[in-house]
Order: structure tokens, then C-alpha cells, then sequence
């Protein structure tokens, strides 16, 4: 079995990863890529519509061409090793890595590890819709690699669930290829994706979305005929008077993503019920030293930009790690009115940091604050904003705090 | 005439409303200046970027992606798709290669969106 | 025409056993499955448990061949490279009566001849499963879980190596008599036979009457189950039963632990009218978490990833109190017909006994000479997850494709897909692939792994998408390419 040293491993070749590598060999470390696919790009290979990286490049690229800049980037830069086709099935925390490749079993010995490893869909069996099992149910991500990678059609009519950005893009996808999208639902009251993906999604083809519906039961033996949906009142009650079937050959479902935490979990990690993933300091250090994480396997976001400035910090202070810089002690965050989750969990005192944040309800006219000790620290006036869209604030350096805690609240 | 609109030129979607006035269309809510010549044509004449795929041959996948260099009136988005069901490539493409020239009204270049390169074989 | 000495109607656990323990003999044999493979009715919709045999009546045949197939597993699942887990099981009381109804239960299988049975108090019980409800419980030493596909499978592989034909995709449809035998019809081809083995499970009762014998009906009875994560498997380490309440129609809602490491939570019991119904129900999956919650507190929705129903071939009607024990028979109306008729649960765990029966009901009639192409024991495609890293990293020296991990949830290869994709059964549907590998039974249920197994099977069947099989030959899952 082979054996190999680097400065910093990281695992997934998606955006945040690459912006790991980035950003850590940058720092000067020797770098090793991990990705389990042919080539660097991870999701966005399949996401081949535009709206990306418009922060960050100031132009709308689709996700190869994002993709692409940083693969590009991280062809020539000095000090990264990808190593492809290699599936990491363990970290220890050690930082030892163990991969499955074709070419053997390989162990790498990391002194710091970036975990980019993404998330994967929610499933019809995770929201537990009943009836039968038939073919043509697909999470909107398998849908999407099937009919813009692989050439495989999946449907001639379908009904998409769930109202996030995925879902509203591929009720696009179809239409454009020539499948007759009837609706989207959406459980909740509001519509989690972007506005302008309602627009150009939904409204420019006259895509129905109805909200407070959801789907019920499947039908169809083999393959999907029909499927029940059924209005919901605010609590997430079914209210049977409003039944309805739908014929239909095709069910996306696009009803929320989970971050990846096999690997955290192998390296003894906690996986937080809020983010559904592991606990972080403004370092995007996890509570294992010397492994950091970042991008959708540490929090689901919305936008590649954030992705990348994550793997960005992941990577940077892996290789400062690397290099022998220790962080100390940090100030545990908590979670004020109004915030469902912030990410980092807890902030290193006087340095600043990238804040992420969610809320439980839609506002209007709100302002972020940070306090400690009573004192406000920190705010922020925000315009707008819902659970589905993240609030992303740069934090000034916070210190002199005797209670030892701040709070968020958005309020 | 009244009407409300969400602009899509980034992920502030600001929430316009465009009004027709004696001095032609007067937008409001925009928060930069892009805003507002968004609005304007999105009334006047709305374009949309076309994205999608055609068959390549000895690559890894069987479709490469592709988009329009240029925005394309949106009633021709479906008649795009469909000329682009016919087109087929061969491997190696590079990301921004022309894959159709001039087509449609607004004469726009098909290109592809990724680099895919000719697959070795027995891999 | 082909002539053959026996004819197995259902490819199922029961079939299958038979196939393989007729193998033995100079026989010739043929297997018909009306599925694209075997195990695709209840043998594989069940919860994967080896039965004791302290729930069925002493006396009984299903209390005598539970016993026999119980002692028995550990070492054909070992001669068959088939998973298996000797964890035991706890049924749980939550009262004073529950408690009595335990004790009821050391007495049968004490009658029944079970080993391994003993009551245990709450401190015992919580030693065994921390954080599990009720007062006390019974713990049977000789529970045992299983993978229910695989041992379908391989016994089914095993025989077709010693000489058994197998046909897929062949629905009995007219069985005629002839002189000395019987002729059997499916829709495309007409088998002769001797003797006619009816293990048709859910449809025995049809395939009765169409030999001539109508005095059977099977009642279905359908249980629905929840599929957790295997995140699961470090709240509980074995089957768990609540202490069995009489007339529920099942053993009670449970939580089983699976080789996998998934939990399942079920089954419910709901007599139905039709044979196929498997659809879930929403009330009956919301009813089913809210009982396992109260075995086990701690289980969270959040660990739900899938559902499946099974349904049981009852002799007795919905209501009715008499006992419906095993059919194993030859038919006294219809001489050369040895039905298998309600073979429910334990009916996996006796699967074999069942077998040794229907052999020795044969060797009454005919001498048995032993077949020299005999294959007592079979391996299956190396299971690559349950390899030390040293035996992974020299199979990839063997063939790389093992490197090339498909399905991430269960860590299946390249390796073992294409290998399953080249059965000898040839059963090579999207189903046929899941329950032989168990690619796309994680917990993203096939979101990742999917559009690569569809590639996978395109390239070594050299297929077209609209003709890849979902479940049944022929179904289409996919209409076609894009473009």
C-alpha cells in the first residue's frame, strides 16, 4: 500500500476544495487535491446554467466556466498534486487520509486537512412521501448529471417538489429539453429560491408554482403515473379536503441538501443538528486540530462565491496550521432572536472574521447586531431577509468579552 | 402602466417597479444603475443567456455544455434548443470554441462552456 | 419442448432452497420466476431476522423447522459466502403482563426446543441496549439477522452451478396435466415435468388451481417498514420486539438492526385484496415511527431515508382465530404436485428444512442418486467494504476496477458492479443490481451512484437508456436519450 506526506490534504476538487488548494499553496504548502471524479469541478460540472460568480468575477458564468477558472488556477500553480479518481473513505484524526484509487489503496499523512467534501440530497424516503416505488422519482442533482452529462432522458411529463433554486432551474432544464414540466410545489408559504430564478424558471415559460402543496403518495407500479398532492396549512398539516392527483411520468424532488459528515464522523467529530454538520472557529478549524472544513460539507449555502471564500480560509489557515500556527481559545457565538444557525459557531478574539448566517422567519427592515457583555459590537442593516437566503456579514476583531460568549440577533 | 419586476443581474434581486410616464419609463428600487437599463429592456425587449448541451464524441461524457456569447431575444430560446439537438462534435474541445457561428436573429455564437478532453482509451 | 424431472414454480427463499438441495441429486431440475431475478417478492421484503422459534405453536411444522433452520443458518450462510450476525434479539415488556407473556414465551421455545432463551431484568436490558424502553425482556441467544437477497441469490446461483436450470421472466400462466406428470405454460415456452414444486409464494394458492387442486387461498397481509440510517446502528445492536400481543396478525412493530448497519422499523399488519399492493401509507408510517419511539426514545425523524412493504401469504383470513401452520405437502388430489402453500414468517429461517422435506417427499417416490456436479459451497462477487485495507489494495492489483468506488453510501465498486451485471441468473435490472450489491440503498438512495451504475450497465450490456430494466424486464425507465 502506498504511502505519501504532504503539508495540506484536501478532500473534494468541487469549488471549495480548489479554492483550498488555492489559497494553501499560496501559503506556500505542498498540496495534495483529492477528487473522487476524472476531472476538478465537483457539482457545478452538472450545473451548466449561468448565474454564477457574479460577486467574484463580476460577470454571469455558467458552472463549468466557473469551475474552469479555478481549474485552470490550480494547473499552474506551484505546490498542488491532484490526485483523481481517488475516493477518501477515512480521516483520522491524526490526519491520517486513506483512499480507494485505481491504482491501490493509498495513505496519505497530512499535517493539516481541508474537509471540501459538499452535501448530498435530500430523498423521498427522508421526507417519507408514501405509495409506491416506482421508477422516474429523482433528487433534481441525479435528474440534472443524467440529462446534461450523461444523455439520458428521464421523463416526458413531471412535477417538480420543492421551490430552491435547484428545483426552480431544473423545472427550466426540462422545459428547454422537451419535457412538459406541469408544476412546482412548495411545502412552505414562501418560495426558497431567488426571485430571479422564479422569473426566468418559471414565469418566462408559464411554470405554475403553488405554494402551501406538497405531493402525498406516489402511484404506479413500475413506473410513476400519478402522483396525490394536497395543500398544507402553516403548521405542515395536510388538509385532505384539498386532494388532488397529477398525472405524471416524472417527480423531481428538490427539498434540501445535507451536508457530507462521513468523514467528520471517522474523524471523531460532532455533527451539530442546526447545519447538520460539525461545529467551526473563524478559522474553519473543526474541534480536531489541524482539520479544517468549508463550503456545503461544513453548511448548505447559496451561492458559489461564499463557497469559494470559505475554501479560501479553510485553505489559508490549513497551511498557516501546517506551518506550525496554532489558534487559541475561542468565543462561543449564540444564537439570538431570529437566527436559526450562524457559521463559525465560535470567533478567535481581535481577528476579524467571515460571519454566515440564517434566519428562522422572513423580515423586512432588519438589523444584524453583535453583542457582548450588553454592549452592541457589531450591526448591520438588512433590508430583506428570508431562511432560504443567507446573510453574510464581515465581522470587525472582538475582544475584551468577561462573560466569554457574544450574541447574534437579527432583529 | 405599472409593473413590478425582479432584476436578475446578481443575487440582490432588487425588487423594481417600472412606471410609463410622459418622459418614457421611469424605474424605481433598483439599488445600481444596471438596474434600471435591466428594466427598461426587460419591457421592451427581454433576453435571456442560452445554456445547454450537444453531442460530442470521445470525451468523457457523451454532451458537452454550451451557452450563447451573447444574450438572445427570449422567444428564441426554444428554437435554439431545437437547431441545438442536431449539432455534434468531437473531442478535444476547449472551453470558449465556437461550436455554432451567427445563428438566429441576433446572430449569436454558440461556445462551449467546458474543456473536455479526448478520452484515452480503455479508461 | 423440455423435459424435465422436477419443475420449481417462484424463485423465492423457499424455491430457491429447494433448487439447491434437489441439486444434490441426479435430478434434473428447472426453476421458473414469473421476476427478472429471484428474491423479488417477500423473501426479499421481510426484516432479515433468523427466527428462534419461540413464537410458533409447539408441535407445529413452522415450530419444528424454525428450530431445525435456526441451528443450521450460521453454517450454510458460511458454505454460501452469504452475511450473517449471531447478535440475538431482546423482546421487550413494558408491564406485569407483558412480563407474563415472556415468560409464555421461554415456555414454547423451551418446547419447541430453542436454545438460548432467558429473561432478563431492566438493569440487564439496559446493559445490552442502553436507552431502551420497558421493564425487562427476553433475550434469545440464537436470534440471528441474515441478508435475505444474497441468500436467495446464492442458494439460487449454487444450484444453477450444480445443474439447475433457472428461467427468469417466466409467469406460469396453464399448468396441464399428462400422463406421468404435468406440462407447464408460461407466456413464450411450455415445460414438462414429473414433479411440480409449487413455492409460488403470495400466488401457491393459484398455481394449485391451475394443476387441480383448488382447495387453498392465500390471504395477503401486507406490513410496511421504515428504513434508518445506518447512523442508526450505534442506538441499537440487535433486533428489538415488543412482547407479542395476540391478534395483531405479526410480531409487533420492531426495530431490526440489518447486516448493514441500517435499522428497519416495522412491519404492521393490513390484510389486503390485492396480491401487488405495494404502496406505503402515510398514517401507517407515522404510526410505525411513533411505536418504535416507544421501544427506542432516542430514534430521531431525521434518520428516516426509505420505506418498503412486504406482504405475507397468509392461510388465514383477516379475524379468523384458527392456526394456519406450513403446507408442505404432496397434494393427495393431484399426485406429483408437493405444494408449499403459507409459507410466512419463519418461512426464510426454515427455508431449508422446508427443502430437506420436499427432497424426502421425492425420495419416497423415486430413488436419489447423488450429482457429482453438486455445489455445496458458492462465493459470490467479493463483497470489496468487507475487506481489510491489505486485501482491497490487492484486489485493485488484480483489477483496478475494484479502485473505482461507484456507490459511496455502501462503498461498492466498479468491480462487483460489472460482476453483477454478468449473473448467472442474468438478471440485470437497476433492482437486480441494488438488491445483489445493495448500490443505491444509502442513505442518498441512489442520488450519486445512479446516473453511474445507468452508464456502467449501458457499457457492459451494450444497451441503449429506454432499454435498461427498472425492475421487470421490459419496464423502461428511461424513454430514451436527450438528444
Amino acid at each position: 500500500m502506498k504511502e505519501i506526506v504532504c503539508d495540506v490534504a484536501v478532500i473534494g476538487g468541487g469549488p471549495a476544495g480548489m479554492a483550498a488548494a488555492l489559497s494553501a499553496a499560496a501559503e506556500g504548502a505542498q498540496v495534495l487535491l483529492i477528487e473522487r471524479n476524472e476531472g476538478l469541478g465537483g457539482i457545478l460540472n452538472q450545473c451548466i446554467h449561468d448565474g454564477f460568480g457574479i460577486h467574484r468575477f463580476g460577470e454571469l458564468l455558467t458552472g463549468p466556466e466557473y469551475a474552469g477558472r479555478f481549474a485552470q488556477q490550480v494547473a499552474a500553480a506551484e505546490g498542488i498534486q491532484v490526485l483523481s479518481h481517488a475516493l477518501v473513505t477515512e480521516v483520522g484524526a491524526d490526519h491520517t487520509v486513506f483512499c480507494t484509487t485505481p491504482k491501490g489503496m493509498l495513505t496519505c499523512h497530512a499535517k493539516a486537512i481541508v474537509l471540501a467534501v459538499g452535501c448530498y440530497e435530500r430523498t423521498r424516503g427522508a421526507i417519507t412521501i408514501a405509495g409506491t416505488r416506482p421508477a422516474g422519482v429523482y433528487t433534481a442533482g441525479t435528474a440534472q448529471h443524467l440529462i446534461n452529462l450523461d444523455n439520458v432522458a428521464i421523463g416526458k411529463r413531471a412535477v417538480i417538489l420543492g421551490s430552491g433554486d435547484i428545483g426552480l432551474i431544473m423545472a427550466r432544464r426540462l422545459t428547454l429539453e422537451g419535457v412538459e414540466v406541469v408544476c412546482v410545489l412548495e411545502k412552505m408559504p414562501i418560495c426558497n429560491g431567488l426571485p430571479r430564478n422564479v422569473q426566468q424558471c418559471l414565469k418566462d415559460f408559464g411554470i405554475p408554482l403553488y405554494l402551501n402543496r406538497t405531493v402525498t403518495e406516489l402511484r404506479g407500479r413500475n413506473h410513476l403515473e400519478q402522483v396525490v398532492v394536497c395543500d398544507v396549512d402553516d403548521r405542515g398539516a395536510t388538509i385532505p379536503e384539498t386532494t388532488e392527483t397529477i398525472d405524471c411520468d416524472t417527480l423531481i424532488l428538490s427539498v434540501g441538501l445535507i451536508p457530507e459528515t462521513e468523514l467528520l464522523r471517522s474523524a471523531g467529530l460532532p455533527v451539530a443538528r442546526m447545519t447538520n454538520s460539525t461545529p467551526v472557529n473563524s478559522h474553519l478549524e473543526t474541534e480536531v486540530a489541524g482539520i479544517f472544513a468549508c463550503g456545503n460539507g461544513l453548511h448548505v449555502n447559496d451561492l458559489v462565491d461564499n463557497v469559494s471564500a470559505e475554501g479560501e480560509c479553510a485553505g489559508k489557515w490549513a497551511a498557516r496550521y501546517a506551518a506550525g500556527e496554532r489558534a487559541g481559545s475561542a468565543i462561543p457565538v449564540e444564537c439570538g432572536t431570529n437566527v436559526r444557525y450562524t457559521m463559525p459557531q465560535t470567533l478567535l478574539p481581535g481577528e476579524t472574521a467571515r460571519l454566515s448566517l440564517r434566519v428562522l422567519r422572513e423580515a423586512r427592515e432588519q438589523t444584524l447586531v453583535v453583542r457582548g457583555d450588553g454592549d452592541i459590537l457589531f450591526s448591520r442593516k438588512l433590508s430583506h431577509v428570508t431562511p432560504a437566503q443567507m446573510v453574510c456579514v464581515e465581522l470587525p476583531g472582538i475582544v475584551g468579552i468577561n462573560s466569554g460568549k457574544v450574541e447574534v440577533s437579527v432583529e | 402602466m405599472k409593473q413590478n419586476l425582479v432584476c436578475f443581474l446578481c443575487p440582490n434581486s432588487c425588487e423594481l417597479t417600472v412606471e410609463e410616464t410622459e418622459s418614457g419609463l421611469a424605474v424605481r428600487g433598483n439599488r445600481c444603475p444596471r438596474g434600471e437599463a435591466f428594466a427598461k429592456q426587460e419591457l421592451l425587449d427581454p433576453q435571456r443567456t442560452l445554456t445547454s448541451s450537444v453531442r460530442i464524441h470521445g470525451a468523457e461524457f457523451p454532451l458537452l455544455s454550451v451557452r450563447s456569447d451573447r444574450p438572445v431575444k427570449k422567444r428564441e430560446l426554444l428554437p435554439l434548443m431545437q437547431q441545438l439537438r442536431s449539432v455534434e462534435c468531437t473531442a478535444p474541445i476547449k472551453q470558449g470554441d465556437i461550436i455554432l457561428s451567427g445563428v438566429g436573429e441576433t446572430a449569436v455564437n454558440i461556445i462551449a462552456t467546458r474543456t473536455m478532453a479526448a478520452k484515452v482509451r480503455g479508461r | 419442448m423440455q423435459n424435465y424431472d422436477v419443475i420449481i414454480v417462484g424463485g423465492g427463499a423457499v424455491g430457491c432452497a429447494v433448487a439447491y438441495t434437489l441439486s444434490q441429486y441426479d435430478l434434473k431440475v428447472a426453476l421458473l420466476e414469473r421476476n427478472g431475478d429471484v428474491a423479488m417478492g417477500t423473501s426479499g421484503k421481510n426484516s432479515a431476522v433468523v427466527h428462534a422459534g419461540f413464537n410458533n405453536r409447539p408441535g407445529s411444522l413452522m415450530a419444528h423447522l424454525c428450530v431445525d433452520g435456526n441451528q443450521h443458518f450460521a453454517e450454510i450462510c458460511h458454505r454460501l459466502d452469504v452475511p450473517y450476525r449471531a447478535c440475538g434479539k431482546l423482546v421487550v415488556g413494558f408491564d406485569d403482563q407483558d412480563m407474563e407473556i415472556l415468560r409464555g414465551l421461554v415456555e414454547t421455545g423451551r418446547q419447541n426446543g430453542c436454545r438460548g432463551l432467558e429473561l432478563i431484568d431492566q438493569a440487564e436490558m439496559q446493559r445490552l441496549e442502553p436507552g431502551m424502553g420497558g421493564v425487562g425482556a427476553m433475550f434469545s441467544k440464537s436470534t440471528a439477522i441474515t441478508n435475505p437477497f444474497l441468500y436467495t441469490i446464492h442458494l439460487c446461483e449454487a444450484a444453477m452451478l450444480g445443474g439447475v436450470e433457472c428461467f427468469m421472466n417466466q409467469e406460469v400462466c396453464k399448468i396441464e396435466p399428462q400422463p406421468n406428470g404435468f406440462a407447464v405454460l408460461t407466456q413464450t415456452e411450455t415445460y414438462r415435468c414429473k414433479t411440480l414444486i409449487n413455492a409460488a409464494g403470495l400466488y401457491s394458492d393459484k398455481v394449485a388451481a391451475m394443476a387441480g387442486d383448488d382447495r387453498f387461498c392465500i390471504y395477503p397481509c401486507r406490513g410496511e417498514y421504515l428504513i434508518l440510517d445506518q447512523h442508526a446502528s450505534t442506538m441499537i445492536s440487535r433486533p428489538i420486539y415488543p412482547a407479542p400481543h395476540k391478534g395483531v396478525g405479526g410480531l409487533g412493530v420492531h426495530l431490526t438492526t440489518t447486516m448493514s448497519g441500517n435499522v428497519l422499523i416495522g412491519p404492521n399488519a393490513e390484510y389486503i385484496d390485492d396480491k401487488n399492493d405495494y404502496a406505503t401509507k402515510p398514517a401507517v408510517l407515522e404510526q410505525l415511527f411513533a411505536e418504535a419511539q416507544q421501544l427506542c426514545p432516542q430514534l430521531t425523524r431525521n434518520l428516516i431515508i426509505g420505506q418498503y412493504t412486504g406482504i405475507r401469504s397468509k392461510l388465514v383470513a383477516k379475524g379468523e382465530k384458527n392456526f394456519g401452520d406450513f403446507i408442505i405437502e404432496e397434494s393427495d388430489r393431484v399426485p406429483g404436485l408437493i405444494n408449499l402453500i403459507g409459507i410466512e414468517s419463519p418461512g426464510l429461517t426454515a427455508s431449508l428444512p422446508i427443502a430437506r422435506m420436499v427432497a424426502d417427499i421425492i425420495g419416497r417416490k423415486q430413488e436419489l442418486r447423488p450429482n457429482g456436479q453438486f455445489q455445496a459451497e458458492y462465493r459470490g462477487p467479493v463483497r470489496f467494504r468487507e475487506q481489510s485495507r491489505e486485501a482491497q489494495d490487492a484486489l485493485i492489483a488484480q483489477n483496478p476496477d475494484y479502485g473505482e468506488i461507484v456507490c459511496r453510501c455502501e462503498s461498492v465498486t466498479k468491480a462487483e458492479i460489472v460482476q453483477a451485471l454478468h449473473n448467472p441468473l442474468g438478471a440485470h435490472s437497476i433492482v437486480s443490481i441494488k438488491n445483489r450489491l445493495r448500490a443505491t440503498m444509502g442513505r442518498c438512495q441512489g442520488g450519486y451512484c445512479t446516473p453511474k451504475i445507468v452508464n456502467l450497465m449501458m457499457e457492459e450490456l451494450g444497451v441503449a437508456p429506454q432499454e435498461i430494466d427498472f425492475r421487470h424486464s421490459g419496464d423502461m425507465p428511461f424513454p430514451g436519450r436527450v438528444k
